[in-house]
């Protein structure tokens, strides 16, 4: 395929991130046979810590204890980039925390500054 | 029946918002159709092929560290940088209003103009696929 659908999952380009957290979830769907996840991150500006972004989902959007899987774990970022994930499939997305999904993420210490624009598709 | 003025289009590449530097944004996506016409057919048959996609974008030079022109000469014929497009802004979560995304080369990078008018500056960025 040369291109696909793009859904973002957090807005972080002009207002940074200086605390970890996690962002909306949003029900796009699963993953169903023939399609594949795929999810990238633009990391636009960024401290030295670095930043953490991981895709999760959930078959519920309360992402309750328990009830949700990292689909996705991105390389810690600590400068100016992009990362495109390996696609997975209904073979390697096993767990059936899916459907509802959200970004969460991580950084060293508060007070630090990120801007980032993670994405996710299905198809 | 909905329709967009043209005014908040958004393109990314690796880790470059490169939306500000440009003032015309287009995507090419297309399919190598090929010609499966046989023997007793009576129109021409085609058939989809290999899948292509291109995005092409103009707008004024803007040189200096971390800025497009940095982006664009470190890019050209380089490995493949994520590219993320928005044809009407940032729309998160929406299943309705999405962006398009693919691993991209820049193709070439031009710069230049007649005196006394603004310097600009034309990409094209193919795609190399999205595995």
């Amino acid at each position: 395929m040369a291109i696909i659908r793009a859904i973002p999952l957090k807005d972080a380009t002009a207002t940074a991130l200086t605390s970890c957290g996690v962002g909306t979830a949003y029900d796009i769907g699963a993953v169903t046979a023939g399609e594949k996840l795929y999810a990238g991150l633009h990391v636009l500006s960024s401290s030295t810590g670095g930043i953490t972004v991981r895709l999760q989902g959930s078959s519920s959007s309360g992402f309750g204890a328990g009830k949700f899987t990292s689909h996705v774990a991105f390389t810690s970022c600590a400068s100016r980039g992009a990362q495109w994930a390996t696609p997975l499939t209904t073979g390697t997305v096993t767990s059936t925390h899916q459907s509802f999904w959200r970004v969460e993420w991580g950084m060293t210490t508060s007070g630090e500054s990120y801007n980032i624009l993670p994405w996710m598709g299905i198809q | 029946m909905s329709s967009v003025i043209y005014t908040d289009a958004k393109l990314f590449i690796g880790g470059f918002n490169l939306s500000a530097d440009h003032n015309e944004l287009g995507l090419d996506y297309s399919s190598e159709m090929q010609d499966v016409t046989t023997f007793g057919d009576d129109t021409r048959v085609r058939t989809g092929g290999l899948d292509t996609a291109t995005v092409n974008g103009s707008g004024f030079w803007n040189g200096g560290t971390n800025n497009a022109d940095q982006a664009f000469f470190d890019f050209t014929g380089a490995t493949s940088e994520p590219l993320l497009l928005f044809g009407d802004g940032i729309n998160v979560g929406s299943t309705g209003n999405q962006g398009f995304a693919m691993k991209a080369v820049v193709a070439n990078y031009n710069i230049g103009n007649t005196v006394g008018d603004m310097m600009n500056f034309s990409v094209t960025a193919e795609s190399a696929g999205t595995d």
